[in-house]
């Protein structure tokens, strides 16, 4: 698959972040975990695997997207990263961010600590808390484990997916197959598919309680949403593609929002510094 | 004299905190606030590992003490675990997938992850599925100083 059908097929789901969740409806909405703080401890090992996993499922997206080499834009995206990580709750993962060079809207995360996000979406947005919100939602996928959780990996297991690690040091054949299996899913649903609802949701709201934890403006990811929906719209008119709707998202960050009292909160959005970084941001 | 010590420390029991009452501080710097709401007035600073009571839970924000003061905390910012260090990558990796990958430095190439499979596995998996390690080793060699973090947060209201 060449890269501008993968951009095309990406295109047609596009916003995996920002609006696909919407056309699945799950009666459910939020797993309860997402209101529990985790009293399950993992184990050094435990980080390890999932790092490995992520690892391989990083180098499958970038096998796919290529790395934009744009060293500002790196060292700016890491530096957001690195000041929402600091307010969030995985002090023992270090986290790497970095852009695509692709022109469609997307972000993704892969299990472990590795953040992308598309240069199409950067040029959508027009002040830093908007980057600061996606990659809060993407690091949210990463923070509450939802990867790892659909793939139960650890370190240690009776499970098939037992160790990633010990792929690695003579695993029996049918643990590596399950494994891979394992990644193969995890990519699909990245590339393809995109999350699932009820995670895309949860993640929404960890990226507004970190937006406000750490100073940004936590409206921002209803803001980008409001926009990009419209460019959405406008993309129809083709008559080719039909987007989901991202309204019960933006709904349901506004009821976050008053429910954990942040309507009167104007954050940091940071337009001045976003502009002066966006001009180094090829076209 | 029996039953006063029991009485005695039945009626201390409800003050006494329980291991699982304790929370830590996993962000590297948090505001104890004073109502369950991040426009509310900041109690206190906390650093990241400090040990605080759990009084009370509301969705998403902790009722805690700490240093003899009340306030809320975000859920985000505690776990029932202390921090740990960070985990390193490819620390028990001697012949890794990982490393494997890497050696072969190359640039979308069919994954060296498949190695090892044999039969069924290896023909489906090594349908030419693109990998870049060589892109992934180029983003883990970024690195951004404390230092910069903390200048570049300095225009946020929290930091």
């Amino acid at each position: 698959m060449d890269a501008t059908r993968i951009a095309a097929g990406l295109a047609l789901s596009a916003l995996t972040c920002f609006t696909n969740v919407l056309a699945q409806d799950e009666p459910n909405g939020f797993r309860l975990r997402q209101h529990q703080v985790s009293t399950q401890n993992s184990s050094d090992e435990d980080v390890r695997a999932e790092i490995e996993f992520g690892q391989i499922i990083a180098a499958r997206v970038l096998g796919r997207i290529a790395l934009q080499h744009n060293n500002d834009w790196t060292t700016y995206v890491n530096l957001i990263g690195r000041t929402l990580t600091l307010h969030a709750n995985r002090p023992e993962l270090d986290f790497h961010f970095a852009v695509l060079d692709a022109d469609f809207i997307n972000a993704y995360s892969a299990p472990g600590g590795y953040v992308f996000i598309t240069r199409g979406a950067i040029a959508a947005m027009q002040d830093e808390s908007e980057l600061a919100a996606v990659l809060a939602h993407e690091i949210a996928h990463i923070t509450e484990k939802h990867i790892v959780k659909e793939h139960n990996i650890r370190a240690r297991d009776t499970s098939a997916l037992s160790t990633v690690s010990s792929i690695v040091g003579g695993a029996q054949d049918s643990a590596r197959l399950a494994v891979m299996q394992a990644v193969d899913k995890a990519v699909d649903m990245l590339l393809t598919t995109g999350p699932k609802h009820e995670d895309e949701l949860a993640a929404d709201e960890t990226a507004l309680l970190l937006l406000a934890n750490t100073g940004y403006d936590p409206f921002a990811l209803q803001r980008l949403l409001s926009r990009v929906s419209e460019m959405d719209a406008e993309a129809q008119t083709g008559g080719k593609v039909t987007h989901p709707p991202t309204r019960e998202r933006i709904d349901r960050l506004a009821k976050l929002a008053q429910d954990n009292r942040m309507e009167h909160m104007r954050n940091y959005q940071g337009k001045e510094r976003f502009q002066t970084h966006a001009q180094a941001l090829p076209n | 004299m029996k039953k006063l010590a029991i009485a005695v420390t039945l009626a201390l029991a409800p003050f006494t905190a329980q291991a699982d009452d304790f929370l830590y501080i996993l962000s590297a710097k948090v505001h104890l606030l004073s109502e369950p709401s991040f426009e509310s007035v900041q109690v206190e600073n906390i650093t990241k590992g400090e040990k605080v009571v759990q009084i009370d839970k509301n969705n998403n924000w902790f009722k805690v003490e700490y240093n003899g003061k009340q306030g809320w905390l975000s859920r985000l910012s505690v776990s029932p675990h202390p921090p740990t260090k960070k985990t390193s990558r490819l620390a028990q990796a001697d012949e890794s997938l990982v490393n494997d990958s890497r050696r072969r430095a190359s640039v979308a190439s069919t994954t060296a992850a498949v190695r090892g499979l044999k039969g069924d596995g290896r023909e489906r998996l090594s349908a030419s599925i693109a990998t870049d390690y060589d892109a992934l080793a180029e983003i883990e060699r970024v690195t951004v100083r404390d230092q910069e973090v903390n200048n570049f947060m300095g225009e946020l209201p929290n930091s």
